[in-house]
């Protein structure tokens, strides 16, 4: 079972992970020499503002990413990114510390995956999802603007059904159709695995217009360090005319009432609760644990709806995971086998990875727990920051976390670093002391 | 790479230096927006030799060697640019040594064009990019068993600028040699694709001019002449053409035929320069003792 002159390729879905992988099979089938069809399934159109063509707004995109990219042939267009992100402010207990890019490539950047936020009538920036698809326009890819209603096996190849008409039979069908649309059902059946697991996480859009985002945000990322339960991770970051509040973890619209009206945020608002009006607000899922086998013979599963990474860097993982699942179809067959040997490896380092996140996350939880080890966070931070000589430990850890620049693991083994965990008693220790001094 | 405001990718000013020759940085860069120049400084002076567009990679070999950088990369207009540095380089490659591709692709272009510009090279005259007279006896001989197959016509124009060493003597040997690529750059774009325009001396070019027959070539001649008359060079220098057209005859050869353009060209001389004259034999059979002259 292989890729062959002339194979059509049906891809559903045309966020990063469908527009990547179809990308890269045409790039690859292009070094191997031969040429493939591909027609792609996305109901979305990226082009409209608000709803329709809403694909989330909170986007985060790597420094790292973006070379990588361009060293692939993909030039992101400067409108594509909203702001480059290269500092991030810790708030909690009512003290805030700056803290400067640890190093120079691990800048973040924010765009908005669809149009934009409902209510942007005429946008100086363009959507990346909508950007990829236009590339892949450019390279002939033919876009089926439908929705996908099944796909069924058909003496061996899938072919999809969409709203009034067939498609197909195809060689190869891609599935990267996310877990926020029904479409995921689709291939419980065929694959016999049940839907990844999700939980809720929380983005809104406040549109303080470019000023008072220069003016409250700046080009920090805005993390706080609060005690709500289910909440692994509250940010507000800027974009160009909006700020997007972004909460990871198992988000109710409750707890997200709880943090709007927190001390900290109001403090970073200047107390005044009209700036966080939001423009619109949502709560998509995210995959919290992906298929063991997102593949059979001749279908395929990548980004949300198969394995991605934990809370951060999905479009990373898309990249990643894209290029793996392209290269093994284009070069090493599309069965089952080959998957399992080309494909499946990628996944499982996501997978692996994506455990150690968990602890780390709940590390994490413990620490925003009690005042206490927020209390020397924050000091250790701020003393790394104000002294020279001391090592950026706790500084770069929350820098990889917060960004998802770092693989889990990688962030795990730096934290169970003797002279980090050293540090940090004794800062608690200290501030502990200092405290029952008060 | 990101500029103050936040932006992605280092924003550039006009004629700001991206990358000096010369200089060790091991940086690899991208242009992401606008257009970078590549410019080669030597002891002849700057020359910008190409401009890059979005997409394009420059300063590779420094990333893979460690030399310094072949040329200087200067923005043009506002350009913004991504920059991978070598470590980073190097970490990547071992992780996915696949997204390398792309830059191999492009350095094999640019061998490629660089190898293409090195046959030009040996073939093209270095002031005026036109062919070298040595390349001559090929090029006719092409034509002509291209026109002996075909049936068709094939002529010959030799131009020469008037008053070359009055200007070179007056001016001073750079305008004059700037008059010369200026007026072979007019002559360039005045003849047709398939004429074939070569430097036959200092100041004298020959057009090979396939499918015209002699009368054509008379007329196209003196287009020719009115562009080169109509036209004013640097600082307002203006200058004329002598022309001197020949045609393929029966038992011709290309000895006589620049031999008889050569004539025309003398009796234009003789005439007060800056016309057209043709020569060719009574009965159109390439006897060289019985000439005819033709004025426009």
């Amino acid at each position: 079972m292989e890729l062959t002159n002339g194979s059509r390729i049906a891809v559903i879905g045309a966020g990063p992970a469908g527009s990547l992988t179809t990308y890269f099979l045409l790039e690859m089938a292009r070094r191997k020499g031969i040429s493939l069809s591909v027609d792609i399934f996305e109901k979305k159109n990226f082009y409209g503002f608000g709803p329709k063509s809403c694909n989330h707004c909170g986007g985060i995109i790597s420094e790292s990413l973006i070379q990588m990219l361009a060293m692939e042939g993909i030039i992101l267009l400067p409108n594509v990114i909203q702001r480059g992100v290269q500092s991030y402010v810790l708030h909690s207990e009512n003290r805030s510390v700056g803290i400067q890019t640890p190093s120079k490539e691990k800048r973040i950047a924010s765009v908005y995956r669809g149009a934009g936020p409902r209510g942007t009538k005429d946008a100086s920036w363009s959507s990346f999802d909508g950007f990829l698809q236009g590339m892949l326009w450019e390279k002939g890819v033919n876009i089926v603007n439908k929705r996908v209603v099944s796909i069924e096996m058909e003496k061996g190849h899938p072919i999809v059904n969409v709203d009034g008409g067939v498609h197909g039979p195809y060689d190869f069908l891609v599935g990267a159709v996310g877990v926020n649309s029904r479409s995921h059902r689709l291939f419980n059946d065929l694959l016999g695995q049940p839907e990844p697991e999700t939980a809720r996480c929380y983005i809104s859009e406040l549109p303080l217009g470019r000023e008072g985002v220069d003016k409250i945000i700046g080009n920090s990322m805005h993390v706080f360090l609060v005690d709500m339960p289910g909440v692994e991770f509250a940010a507000i970051i800027p974009k160009k005319e909006y700020a997007t509040v972004c909460m990871l973890g198992d988000i109710t619209p409750k707890i997200v009432k709880q943090f709007l009206q927190s001390p900290e945020v109001l403090e970073l608002f200047k107390g005044d609760p009209s700036m966080l009006e939001k423009a619109c607000n949502c709560l998509p899922k995210i995959n919290m644990a992906g298929l063991r086998r997102p593949y059979m013979d001749r279908i395929a599963l990548v980004g949300d709806c198969g394995t991605t990474r934990l809370y951060k860097d999905g479009i990373g993982a898309a990249y990643r995971l894209s290029k793996a699942l392209a290269s093994t179809a284009v070069f090493k067959g599309i069965s089952e086998e080959a998957f399992k040997k080309g494909y499946l490896p990628s996944v499982n380092r996501m997978r692996r990875d994506n455990n150690i996140g968990k602890m780390v996350f709940m590390v994490i939880e413990v620490f925003s727990a009690y005042r206490l080890l927020r209390l020397s966070v924050i000091s250790m931070v701020k003393k790394e920051q104000e002294n020279e000589n001391v090592p950026l430990h706790m500084s770069t850890i929350l820098w990889d976390l917060f960004t998802g620049s770092a693989p889990y693991t990688d962030i795990a083994i730096r934290c169970l670093h003797p002279g980090f965990i050293g540090r940090f008693i004794w800062t608690t220790l200290k501030t502990l002391f200092s405290k029952t001094q008060d | 790479m990101f500029g103050k405001k936040g932006d992605l990718g280092r924003p550039y000013k006009d004629g700001e230096v991206i990358a000096r020759q010369n200089e060790m940085s091991g940086t690899l860069y991208v242009v992401q927006g606008g257009k970078v120049q590549v410019v080669l400084e030597s002891d002849y002076g700057k020359e910008v030799i190409e401009l890059l567009r979005p997409g394009r990679m420059f300063g590779a070999v420094s990333v893979i060697t460690k030399d310094p950088y072949p040329a200087s990369y200067v923005a043009k207009g506002e350009a913004r640019v991504i920059s991978i540095d070598h470590e980073l380089f190097m970490q990547r490659l071992h992780e996915d040594p696949s997204f390398c591709y792309h830059l191999m692709e492009e350095l094999a272009g640019d061998i490629l064009s660089l190898h293409r510009e090195l046959d030009n090279q040996a073939v093209r005259d270095s002031l005026t990019r036109t062919f070298i007279r040595r390349k001559f006896d090929e090029l006719i001989r092409k034509e002509l068993s291209r026109s002996a197959r075909q049936n068709t016509d094939v002529s010959i124009a030799l131009f020469e600028i008037d008053n070359c060493m009055k200007i070179n003597a007056q001016y001073g040997n750079e305008i004059g040699n700037q008059l010369i690529r200026d007026v072979a750059m007019l002559l360039q774009e005045t003849i047709r694709t398939p004429d074939i325009l070569i430097r036959w001396s200092g100041s004298q070019f020959l057009a090979i001019l396939p499918d015209t027959d002699f009368d054509q070539a008379m007329n196209a001649g003196e287009r020719y002449r009115l562009a080169v008359e109509s036209t004013s060079f640097i600082d307002e220098v203006t200058s004329t053409i002598s022309v001197g057209i020949a045609h393929h005859e029966d038992n011709d050869n290309p000895d006589n035929m620049v031999q008889r353009a050569n004539l025309a060209i003398g009796r234009a001389r003789g005439k007060g320069r800056n016309q057209v004259q043709g020569s060719r034999t009574i009965e159109a059979n390439g006897d060289m003792e019985n000439l005819q002259w033709v004025s426009v």
